[in-house]
């Protein structure tokens, strides 16, 4: 008899939790703005303590030091010809999406709508979108590609008082016009994905950084992926944000 | 006024000029405070010379001894009577300890009271320090024929991390990063001065240099690197402040250091990259991990080619620990 209460005790506790959960079923789902688990909104200032000859100073023609060429890569990136690419109007060759987050300058991070995550640029005046879930993809090929992003590794809001914690931003960007990966003159093609990680970090000082690792994966002019970090740090406001046009040199 | 100033440089330029003739190959740069580098007996030497005396950490080629026993005399010579009193090695390769042999008998180490008194030749010669490896690597046990001369061997070994001592007003300090170039290399310190004298650890002229038979690392070059960073602390706009001599090439300071430890550390991570996909030595080799930096480190002929480098790295990368 005692067997039997206690699996009828079973019985009704699970039934209990099923209607539970079906209830949460119900819920209408949190919208990747609302789901974010990290904030990345606002102005950040690129911070550039690696790569200075690179990023600061454009690196002399040939010097491709750090980027895991391969011959067809070296051959195109030795043809470089910046007189060329301002005559074609193609200046913004290396602010394309495998690029822009090493070049230095400020960036705007803020919400276009409940799905989209806009990234702008003042070096560069460029515009990158990333897209949670479906959206409709760019036909032709341009500067910054189709980007797909994802909340990555959080823990997600539940309920009231436990807000969502750590993860990161994934972005994953094809579609991409071939341009530079370096500013003299190293290619990419149209084939590379830019996979990015974007994460934050708070200091005990009150210190906020963002650190995007970009890893580039170029089946034509790379012979291994190409992984970089780069990172910024927070702005109390728009201060020194100075949009300025693509260069060639 | 012009011509004033041409006079005054052509007379500050006459003891480098001098010295030039005389040694003819050897240049020599003051780098910073008592700090000189003789550059051209094989391997960089470094000088620190003050009242007290002479310094040297490391003695060059054998060949060269001659020359550039006559530099050190000549950087002396302004400064102080007194001879070659330290000999520091900072590792075992004969472009370092060459002239170990006759520049420690050009020296005197400094000693007194009882041991003066009582031995003789107590004060015969400088006092050579290694660390206990290079003193390994340099004798032989007895009976055996000892790779070099007794003269040349260490007087003084130290067997942990890090040995100091005080001269010319200066503190110094050795220390041992463990397995690197070799497995006994020192790095010299000297802390008033703010000048890193690195062996081999670091060079300028080719990819560091990973000598397996004697114990080195491509890792613990990268960990000896970092190490050497930590030493370092650069001036205004991340320009001088400490300079570093290498143990080949030229004279620099933390930001040449980081962008050879960044060099390194991304070539390792490719080739650990392509042997965890299990590709063969050949087929690391066939694929160029170094392609990028050869224009400034690599070669195709020599001691050291970029072939040599790629194998050194891969068997070390794969080594049983």
């Amino acid at each position: 008899m005692r067997n039997l209460i206690f699996a009828a005790f079973l019985f009704a506790a699970s039934t209990t939790v099923l209607a539970q959960r079906g209830q949460r079923g119900d819920q209408v789902p949190q919208t990747p703005k609302a789901a974010a688990p990290i904030d990345l909104t606002g102005y950040w200032v690129s911070i550039v303590t690696e790569d200075w000859r690179f990023r600061m100073v454009t690196p002399p023609k040939g010097d491709f030091a750090s980027i895991p060429t391969n011959e067809a890569g070296v051959a195109v990136g030795n043809q470089w010809d910046p007189a060329k690419d301002e005559a074609a109007g193609e200046q913004c060759k290396s602010y394309g999406a495998p690029a822009i987050m090493r070049v230095p300058g400020r960036i705007h991070i803020s919400w276009d709508n409940d799905t989209t995550l806009k990234v702008e640029t003042d070096s560069g005046q460029q515009m990158r979108l990333f897209h949670f879930g479906e959206f409709q993809p760019a036909r032709d090929p341009t500067w910054q590609g189709n980007s797909t992003a994802s909340w990555e590794g959080s823990r997600p809001a539940r309920g009231r008082g436990v807000p969502a914690s750590g993860g990161s931003l994934k972005v994953v960007t094809t579609g991409l016009r071939p341009g530079y990966l370096r500013k003299n003159g190293y290619p990419y093609s149209g084939k590379t994905t830019v996979t990015e990680y974007y994460d934050h970090t708070a200091e005990s000082n009150g210190d906020s950084w963002l650190i995007v690792t970009t890893i580039v994966n170029d089946p034509v002019y790379l012979n291994q992926e190409f992984i970089t970090s780069t990172h910024f740090k927070k702005q109390p406001d728009q201060a020194g944000w100075n949009p300025q046009p693509c260069t060639a040199r | 006024m012009r011509s004033v100033v041409r006079l005054l440089t052509f007379v500050a330029a006459l003891p480098v000029l001098a010295s030039a003739q005389q040694n003819p190959g050897l240049h020599t740069l003051h780098v910073q405070g008592n700090v000189y580098m003789l550059v051209g007996a094989g391997g960089n030497v470094t000088v620190q010379v003050a009242n007290d005396g002479v310094l040297m950490v490391d003695t060059g080629l054998a060949q060269m001894s001659d020359q550039v026993l006559a530099a050190v005399k000549e950087l002396a010579k302004p400064v102080t009577r007194r001879p070659i009193r330290y000999i520091i090695n900072t590792h075992v390769h004969p472009d370092h300890i060459g002239g170990n042999e006759k520049l420690r008998a050009a020296g005197t180490t400094i000693t007194g009271g009882n041991v003066l008194g009582t031995i003789s030749d107590a004060t015969e010669g400088a006092a050579i320090l290694a660390h206990d490896e290079v003193m390994k690597r340099m004798s032989a046990p007895t009976g055996a024929l000892a790779p070099t001369p007794f003269g040349a061997w260490p007087t003084d070994t130290y067997d942990g991390d890090r040995k100091e001592l005080f001269f010319n007003g200066e503190a110094i300090q050795m220390f041992h990063p463990g397995p690197a170039h070799t497995n006994g290399d020192s790095i010299v310190f000297f802390r008033r001065s703010d000048v890193v004298s690195t062996g081999d650890i670091f060079v300028t002229t080719s990819y560091p240099i990973i000598d397996l038979q004697n114990g080195g690392s491509l890792n613990g070059i990268i960990d000896a690197l970092n190490f050497i960073l930590d030493l370092t602390i650069p001036a205004e706009k991340q320009e001088g402040g400490t300079m570093v001599i290498p143990g080949h090439g030229r004279l620099c300071d933390e930001a040449d250091v980081v962008e050879y430890r960044d060099m390194v550390t991304i070539i390792r991570d490719r080739i650990a990259d392509m042997i965890k996909k299990g590709m063969t030595l050949e087929q690391v080799k066939a694929a160029k991990p170094t392609r990028d930096y050869d224009p400034l480190y690599g070669a195709t002929t020599g001691f050291w080619t970029t072939d040599m480098f790629v194998e050194a790295a891969y068997k070390s990368l794969t080594a049983k620990k």
